[in-house]
């Protein structure tokens, strides 16, 4: 049993690694970037690094999240990648059972590139987001080139030391 | 013999005797008062003889004288009394003959002559009377006639001396019926008068009862004016209290945003403290502990927050209510100072009314004054026809009277007339 953040999005519960999450933040402002897809939102600064923000409803269901009181975004790391998803609502940090549903939805070829594992929080199904799936986006190649771009240029504006990815 | 005396008797004329009664009668004065007062026999017996013989020698010279005259007049007088008879059967012309008579005897000539003297006055006289008996027939006709006009046009008179007392009676009773009438005018002209006093009565009610209604509404109208003021002290105060609940509701959302806030720290912390591993498990538990607690207060400001919008709902209606209120009242105190403003022009009417009333009334104390004085003109007429039917009664009655003595004058006149008639006929008899 891992530790997993759950949270909502598109009335859907789904889940990410406790380990992979490195803060919760509460914000909807964010730094528009031009020439990138409409589920990029935009940029978020943390901690010295320009996070790109993924409205992670318009991704997977085409619809955009509505901004409320109760929108958070989640900043993620994985292998030296950061990223941020604006999701609905945070429902809690839990331990979560894993099933064996995804194998039957293989079979069945349902299962999608971003579902990783089905998981069981209390009688809820929630889905553990496939990090691959988010973070090898070859369609995000544009986008994490400009945010290159755009970390270069802080950096000599700003003046302040940073770290390579 | 026999015949020879009363023949005599016939002829003598016993007025021859008078003187010889007088000689008797001085005698007799002489006797008492010459000789019986002496009282000398002698002279006494003297007279006596004396006084006898000059009687018997008076009365023989009268008893001469008499037959003397009768036998010198016997056929002169026997024409004349033949004459006389003519003349005593009326025919006066017979007289005629008297101047053709010769008479010797002057006493018989003397005596004619008188006669005929007499005879030619008389003629005249008879002449004069037919005349006048030709005139009073005339004038005796005339009068039948003036007096049958008269008896026509007095009856005429009577007729309409009737007419007229009809007439006057009549008005006699009209002017009775008018009198009465003018009872009942007066009646009711009295009545009308009373019901006038009422009606002034009533009136002066109406307007004490509008004064005490004018100042019942005005009393309402200030109450109602102080609920206003009331009312929108109220509505003030409303107010206000909603800005508070509003301040109440920023604070609460303050709460919830400090509790989100503190949720997102406890969440960053529980995080935090699932990457220190087992090293973190402790501080994991605070930090849900604090997780709860930051939802707790969470749900409990939406709780209020919550209320307070219900609150704020609940205020607002009420606000509304009041508005409503408020206006409604406005229009209900626009409502009530035209009901005032109608209760003045009551008053006033009423004021008008009063006065109006009292001109009626004075006119109608007029009318009654008048009334009386027409009740009493009328009474005088009536009195003035009653006696004028009187009059006319009189007048008819003398009429009437006079009507009878025109008949009893109009027998008299036929009578006059047929005794003209006779006059005239005895004086035509005579033959002139």
């Amino acid at each position: 049993m891992d530790q997993y953040v759950v949270f909502k999005s598109h009335d859907q519960f789904f889940a990410l690694p406790v380990l992979l999450v490195k803060r919760i933040v509460e914000t909807d402002q964010f730094i528009s970037l031009p020439d990138v897809p409409d589920f990029v939102l935009g940029v978020f600064e943390h901690q010295q690094h320009m996070i790109p923000i993924i409205d992670l409803r318009r991704k997977l269901f085409g619809e955009f999240t509505p901004t409320t009181d109760a929108t958070k975004v989640i900043l993620c790391e994985w292998q030296d990648q950061h990223l941020g998803l604006f999701i609905e609502n945070i429902v809690g940090i839990n331990y979560l059972e894993e099933t064996n549903y995804e194998a039957e939805l293989s079979q069945a070829d349902l299962k999608r590139g971003y579902i990783g594992k089905f998981l069981k929080f209390k009688d809820q199904v929630v889905i553990s987001l496939k990090l691959d799936y988010l973070f090898d986006n070859n369609q995000s190649q544009a986008l994490t080139d400009s945010v290159a771009e755009l970390e270069k240029s802080k950096e000599g504006a700003g003046d302040t030391p940073t770290e390579t990815d | 013999m026999a015949k020879k005396n009363t023949s005599f008797g016939k002829k003598f004329k016993w007025g021859l005797l008078i003187p010889v009664g007088i000689t008797i009668v001085v005698l007799l004065i002489c006797y008492f008062a010459v000789i019986k007062p002496v009282g000398n026999t002698g002279l006494n017996h003297s007279f006596e003889i004396f006084s006898i013989v000059l009687i018997i020698i008076h009365l023989l010279f009268a008893l001469f004288v008499t037959s003397k005259a009768g036998q010198s007049t016997g056929p002169e007088m026997q024409q004349m009394m033949r004459v006389f008879d003519q003349v005593s059967n009326g025919d006066l012309a017979g007289a005629e003959e008297l101047s053709q008579l010769k008479i010797k005897n002057p006493i018989i000539v003397k005596i004619k002559n008188s006669f005929q003297t007499i005879i030619n006055v008389f003629k005249a006289v008879i002449v004069g009377m037919k005349d006048e008996s030709q005139r009073l027939g005339k004038m005796s006709q005339d009068l039948t006639k003036t007096t049958s006009k008269t008896k026509s046009s007095v009856g005429n008179i009577k007729d309409t001396m009737s007419t007229i007392a009809d007439s006057a009676s009549s008005q006699a009773a009209e002017a009775e019926q008018t009198s009465n009438d003018m009872k009942e005018l007066g009646g009711k002209i009295e009545k009308i008068h009373a019901e006038i006093e009422r009606m002034n009565g009533y009136a002066d009610t109406s307007r004490q009862s509008n004064q005490k209604n004018s100042k019942l509404m005005v009393d309402v109208s200030q109450s109602w004016q102080t609920e206003r003021d009331n009312q929108s002290q109220i509505v003030k105060e409303m107010n206000d209290m909603n800005k508070n609940v509003q301040s109440i509701g920023k604070i609460v959302h303050l709460i919830n945003d400090i509790s989100e806030q503190t949720n997102l720290l406890a969440l960053n912390a529980s995080i935090e403290a699932a990457r220190a591993g087992d090293a973190g498990k402790g501080f994991a538990i605070v930090a849900e502990e604090i997780r709860d607690l930051a939802e707790q207060s969470g749900q409990s400001a939406k709780n209020i927050t919550e209320i307070i919008e219900a609150i704020r709902h609940q205020s607002e209606q009420m606000v509304t209510a009041l508005n409503d209120s408020y206006s409604s009242s406005e229009k209900q105190t626009e409502t009530l100072n035209n009901a005032i403003d109608s209760s003045k022009e009551v008053s006033e009417i009423v004021k008008k009314f009063v006065e109006s009333i009292e001109t009626v009334k004075s006119h109608i104390n007029g009318i009654s004054k008048e009334k009386d004085l027409v009740a009493k003109s009328v009474n005088s007429i009536s009195h003035s026809i009653t006696e004028t039917s009187a009059g006319t009664e009189e007048a008819t009655a003398s009429i009437e009277e006079l009507y009878q003595g025109l008949e009893q004058f109009e027998k008299n006149v036929k009578e006059i007339s047929k005794s003209a008639e006779i006059f005239k006929f005895q004086v035509e008899n005579f033959k002139i």
